[in-house]
């Protein structure tokens, strides 16, 4: 969420949207890593909510939802593709995560997990080609706003 | 001639009596669970407490406790039966197709899914949506329920042109994606919803095995079979 913030008001103008949602999961990954009790919680809280739930957890999910909604603006995208798809990414990127919370009581490397989770986000919107490039891209290194990033609304 | 009371006569007259009582027994339970998961689908589990249950299954203290030990207990029996039947389904419909090609078994498999969630969205919700805050003892069996379609999605990898580059992972994200998309449609009571999903669940799920033209295609058919012969036909 602050992640794609501080892509979105670089002063060259938005980041292609496969580096923002890169980041979005890189920072994502630290944020749920650096605390598994929360993120046990954060996802949760967005998969159960018999009442509407925090109004921060379900704003991090819209926000990551419509990100990933943006890939049907990317040149060759199919036409077809509705926001069904982005919500089932978003989804899948969630239970995974939380899967691995609650089974290993820990998220693996990000270098082996967002890599993967990336390959299956783009694929739809930008084919093949660009999905495959995506397991091979090394983790960016952390710039210095990366701890402000990180906590997802939670100020240091 | 009156019988005398020997051990054949006492078996009879007492047969249909414990069949009353057995049935009033099951009957009690049933009541039990379907209050259980209606009050945790409305209110949230955290917030179901064994008095409310009692009251909207309208049974005593003392009948609650002669089944559970305790609200977990009672939950747990709702997840597990829901989990049994979602399972059956799924392997009754996977039977049908079973020399059917993959494709048309991971569109059975869903079809499945979807119509157990749709046949009682209440209890679908409270079980499943519900569940894994229900405390620790659950999410075991969650986890498990929830990789349970995985598997088949995997053998997907031995007819996949492109099985040497899906990611190790892919099955977890994809089958977390539709279930998450039907959940959602739960949560917000939109029942009507899952039935229209079930197009995108299958496209979503084949893409990355068959590639995009061929997962659309099993989509369409999909579709076209929900709509029915007539309305396909026009």
């Amino acid at each position: 969420m602050d992640a794609r913030l501080h892509y979105d008001s670089s002063p060259f103008g938005p980041a292609p949207w496969r580096e923002r949602l890169r980041a979005e999961l890189y920072s994502l990954h630290r944020f749920l890593a650096a605390d598994p009790r929360a993120a046990e919680l954060l996802l949760a809280e967005l998969r159960c909510t018999a009442e509407p739930g925090p109004p921060a957890a379900e704003r991090w999910a819209e926000s990551l939802f419509e990100l990933i909604d943006e890939g049907r603006e990317e040149p060759g995208a199919p036409a077809g593709l509705g926001r069904m798809t982005a919500e089932a990414l978003g989804g899948g990127i969630c239970t995974r995560l939380y899967a691995a919370v609650v089974r290993d009581g820990q998220l693996p490397p990000a270098a082996e997990v967002v890599p993967e989770l990336m390959y299956c986000v783009v694929l739809p919107y930008c084919g093949r080609d660009a999905a495959r490039e995506e397991l091979e891209i090394v983790p960016p290194p952390r710039s210095p706003t990366a701890e402000v990033a990180d906590t997802y609304g939670r100020r240091p | 001639m009156r019988a005398l009371p020997g051990r054949d006569s006492r078996a009879l007259a007492t047969t249909p009596a414990s069949v009353t009582r057995e049935s009033a027994k099951a009957d009690q339970r049933r009541r039990i669970l379907r209050a259980t998961g209606e009050l945790v689908a409305e209110r949230g589990y955290g917030a179901v407490t064994v008095e409310l249950i009692v009251k909207r299954a309208r049974v005593s203290y003392k009948t609650f406790y002669s089944h559970f030990a305790g609200k977990e207990e009672c939950f747990l029996e709702l997840f597990d039966e829901t989990m049994v039947r979602t399972r059956a389904e799924i392997e009754a419909a996977l039977a049908e197709e079973a020399d059917a090609p993959w494709p048309r078994q991971v569109v059975a498999a869903l079809r499945a899914l979807f119509d157990v969630l749709l046949a009682d969205p209440l209890i679908a919700r409270a079980s499943i949506v519900e569940a894994p805050t229900a405390g620790p003892s659950i999410i075991e069996r969650y986890e498990r329920a929830m990789g349970d379609l995985s598997p088949l999605l995997r053998r997907g990898r031995e007819l996949s042109p492109y099985r040497e580059e899906l990611p190790e992972t892919l099955e977890d994200t994809l089958a977390g994606g539709v279930l998450w998309s039907a959940y959602q449609r739960l949560i917000a009571g939109q029942d009507e919803g899952i039935e229209s999903l079930l197009p995108d669940a299958i496209e979503f799920v084949l893409r990355p095995y068959l590639g995009e033209e061929e997962a659309a295609r099993w989509a369409r058919q999909a579709a076209e079979r929900a709509a029915g012969p007539s309305r396909a036909a026009s």
